[in-house]
This record gives C-alpha cells, sequence and structure tokens, in this order.
C-alpha cells in the first residue's frame, strides 16, 4: 500500500525513467540511423518531461504575473521552464544537423543501415 | 690526390647509399627481419569479415541492454528518496525563485516572468541558444547544398521532369490563401506579446516558420525567392543574432539592473523579435535545405 501511494505520487517521474530507458535502448540497438535519432529525441523528452514535474506545484498557475508580483505563493517554479526551453533549441539543432548527416550518408552508400554501413566504412573508403 | 678523393667519395656515397660491399651482410640481416617479422597478414575474406560484425553485434547488444538496465535501476531506485510531487517546501522552489517572481516586473519589465527572466536575467544563455540555431543551420546549408557532390546529373534530372509536371494543388492553394495570413498575424501576434502574455521570441518565430513553409509548400520556391532571396535570408539571420549581442552588450555594460522600467520592457521585446527572426529563418532553411538544397 505504502508502495502504491509512492508510485502515484511520482507517477510523471516514473514516467519520465521509462521514457529514457526506451529512448536509449531504440539509441543503441537499432541499427537503423534514423529511428537512432527518433530514440535520441524520446530521450528528450523525457528529460524535459521530468524538468517540467520538478517546477510544478500544486494549486499555483502558470507564472504570468497578475498582481505585479506581490504574492509569490500564486505561480509554479519558472526556472525548469527556461531550462526547456533550452534543451529544446539544442534538441532540434541536434535532430537537423544528424539528419542532414543520415541524408549525406545515404546518398554516398545507398543505405541507412548500421549493419550494411560498417563493413563497406572498414575498407578505407 | 685526385683519384684518392674520388675513392673517398665514392666510399662515402656507397656508405650514404648503403650500397658498398661492406653493407651487404646488414642488409641481408635487415631482408631476414623483413622476412621474420613483416610478413603481411593474410587478407580476411568478405565472410570472415561478417562473421567478425555478426560475433561485435551480438556482444554489443547484450552489453548495450545491461547497462540500460543498470542505468534505469539506478534511476528507479533515486525516484524513490526524490521530495513529494509538487510540494512547495520542495528544495527546488528557493529563493531564486521567489527573487524571480517578486521582482521580475519592476526590473524587466515583462509580466511573463519567463520571458522576463531568459531574456534578462539569463540573457547569455539564450544568446547562446540563438548561436546554436544559427551554426545548426550553416552545418545543414554546408552539408545540404546543392553542390556536385550533394546533386547528382541523375537528381537533376528528376527534379526538372517533376517541375514539368508540377500542377497548383486547388484544395491546397484555397485553403493556403485563407490560412497563411492568419497563420503570419497570429505569429506577429504571439512574437510581439511575448512579455504580457504566453509566447515570446522562440514560440512566436517558430509560427512564422511554420507559415513561410506552407506559403513554399502553397506557391512553390519561386514565390518564396520572390522576396527571400538567398540574401534577404542571410541579411535576417546574422541581422538578428548582431542586434541582441549589441543591445545586451549595450544592456550589461550600463549595469545591467541599473536602467528604467520603460527601456527595460523595450529591451526585452526588441530582444523577442531578433529571436524570432534567427528562429523563423532556421525553421524555414531546415525545410528549405531538407526538400530541395536551396533556397
Amino acid at each position: 500500500m505504502d508502495i502504491l501511494s509512492m508510485i502515484i505520487d511520482h507517477r510523471y517521474t516514473i514516467t519520465a525513467v521509462v521514457l529514457f530507458a526506451i529512448g536509449m535502448i531504440t539509441m543503441m540497438l537499432n541499427p537503423n540511423l534514423i529511428k537512432k535519432v527518433v530514440g535520441f529525441n524520446i530521450m528528450d523528452s523525457a528529460t524535459f518531461l521530468m524538468l517540467a514535474t520538478q517546477g510544478f506545484i500544486k494549486g499555483r498557475t502558470a507564472a504570468i504575473l497578475i498582481d505585479g508580483g506581490a504574492d509569490t505563493t500564486l505561480y509554479v517554479n519558472p526556472i525548469p521552464a527556461g531550462l526547456v526551453l533550452t534543451g529544446i533549441v539544442v534538441s532540434v539543432s541536434v535532430s537537423a544537423f544528424s539528419l542532414a548527416l543520415i541524408q549525406r550518408i545515404y546518398k554516398k552508400y545507398g543505405t541507412i543501415n548500421l549493419k550494411e554501413l560498417l563493413p563497406v566504412l572498414k575498407d578505407g573508403e | 690526390m685526385i683519384q684518392m678523393s674520388n675513392d673517398r667519395f665514392d666510399k662515402l656515397k656507397n656508405w650514404v647509399d648503403g650500397t658498398g660491399p661492406e653493407h651487404k651482410h646488414m642488409q641481408r640481416s635487415q631482408q631476414l627481419d623483413a622476412v621474420h617479422y613483416d610478413t603481411p597478414k593474410p587478407e580476411k575474406t568478405v565472410a570472415q569479415q561478417k562473421a567478425s560484425f555478426n560475433t561485435f553485434f551480438k556482444a554489443y547488444k547484450q552489453v548495450a541492454a545491461v547497462l540500460v538496465g543498470v542505468i534505469a535501476v539506478f534511476f528507479f531506485i533515486a525516484i524513490f528518496s526524490m521530495p513529494e510531487f509538487g510540494n512547495p517546501d520542495n528544495p527546488t522552489n528557493n529563493e531564486v525563485v521567489e527573487r524571480y517572481v517578486g521582482s521580475a516586473e519592476h526590473e524587466t519589465g515583462a509580466e511573463n516572468v519567463i520571458a522576463g527572466m531568459i531574456l534578462n536575467y539569463r540573457g547569455f544563455d539564450t544568446f547562446g541558444e540563438s548561436n546554436v540555431l544559427f551554426i545548426a543551420a550553416c552545418c545543414v546549408m554546408m552539408l545540404l547544398w546543392r553542390d556536385k557532390k550533394c546533386f547528382t546529373d541523375e537528381d537533376r534530372i528528376a527534379l526538372e521532369l517533376e517541375k514539368r509536371h508540377e500542377e497548383r494543388d486547388v484544395i491546397l492553394s484555397v485553403i493556403g490563401k485563407i490560412a497563411i495570413p492568419v497563420i503570419l498575424v497570429f505569429g506577429i501576434c504571439v512574437l510581439f506579446n511575448g512579455h504580457v502574455s504566453p509566447g515570446g521570441g522562440f514560440s512566436g518565430g517558430s509560427i512564422l516558420g511554420a507559415s513561410l513553409i506552407i506559403f513554399s509548400v502553397t506557391y512553390g520556391s519561386d514565390a518564396v525567392r520572390r522576396f527571400m532571396s538567398e540574401r534577404v535570408y542571410n541579411i535576417i539571420r546574422i541581422s538578428g543574432l548582431c542586434i541582441y549581442g549589441v543591445l545586451f552588450f549595450i544592456y550589461i555594460y550600463c549595469g545591467a539592473n541599473g536602467i528604467e522600467n520603460g527601456l527595460a520592457q523595450l529591451l526585452v521585446i526588441i530582444i523577442d523579435i531578433a529571436v524570432g527572426l534567427v528562429v523563423m529563418s532556421t525553421m524555414f532553411g531546415f525545410y528549405a535545405f531538407y526538400t530541395k538544397g536551396e533556397l
């Protein structure tokens, strides 16, 4: 009973960890390069969920001031939102760069499967 | 005398070149060494290479699965020692938050604390983000620009054929005529009201970029090129970054917190617009380079 209530209390964090594991296992085990990028993005989403969860406070609203900030107990923590913004920008940039690299790899070698790609690359091509 | 010197010279030359009679045994030993130690290894056949890769992948799979499992277990253990969800007394809700929420409006002039925070208190961080986006757009440009390596003659012929058979989709053009102005106005609204409502440079810039992408899909890339050539595109990107850098440098140089409320609000709005320009051009650039390889 104690463990059950704990799981319900930490449901968002547990979801984040499960998503992180799914993304990481996709990134490491899938031989398709594009699916690796998808796994990387799932990992990113898990991190954002975790950060956003840390900033939430029960019964408070988003940090857009209506009374000039006189009562600081009305609003949630704004710092994780800013950090998530940074993370999203970096995630978008890295995804775009890696997808561009994959497109070039496909144009040169005709495949994006790592198992077919590695023996070709090892020949000193 | 001359004969002697010639002999000596020949000797020296032979010694340097290693071709004299006294070096024969050395050469022989070198040859022996070569035979003994530098025997070329037999080339691996394709089947052997494949087998070695297969064993590597098998081991790699197991190691990776174990690694991910261990990491997940550690995370799960860490979860149960974390503070309660949504509790105002959590260590994350400390005096920094009170400082930001309590004095954001009269220090930065932004009612949206997040906009005030990322553009004023943490302005260097956001400047770095803009640079990351800029550099990502540059990298995509370098990798996908239509040059000899990236764009072969077959690609060119395929593109020409596609252009010849291209017909404007009726549904797309009718919907686009209605939707594009609405999306543009909404994007500008989000961009300019970033300091008082949800939104700001990043979201407004993304919406503007989306409207440009829809325009490009509906009316073709020639229509976009009429008002956004490569030159204009580069000017927008670089000017956004330069406005941000110069304004923020002046702000820091003037003592940051010492300027008036109205000026600080103006600064937040202008920096928001600069970030929006960078994000918009980056989004549209990604689309254009992925689909066509040029603007």
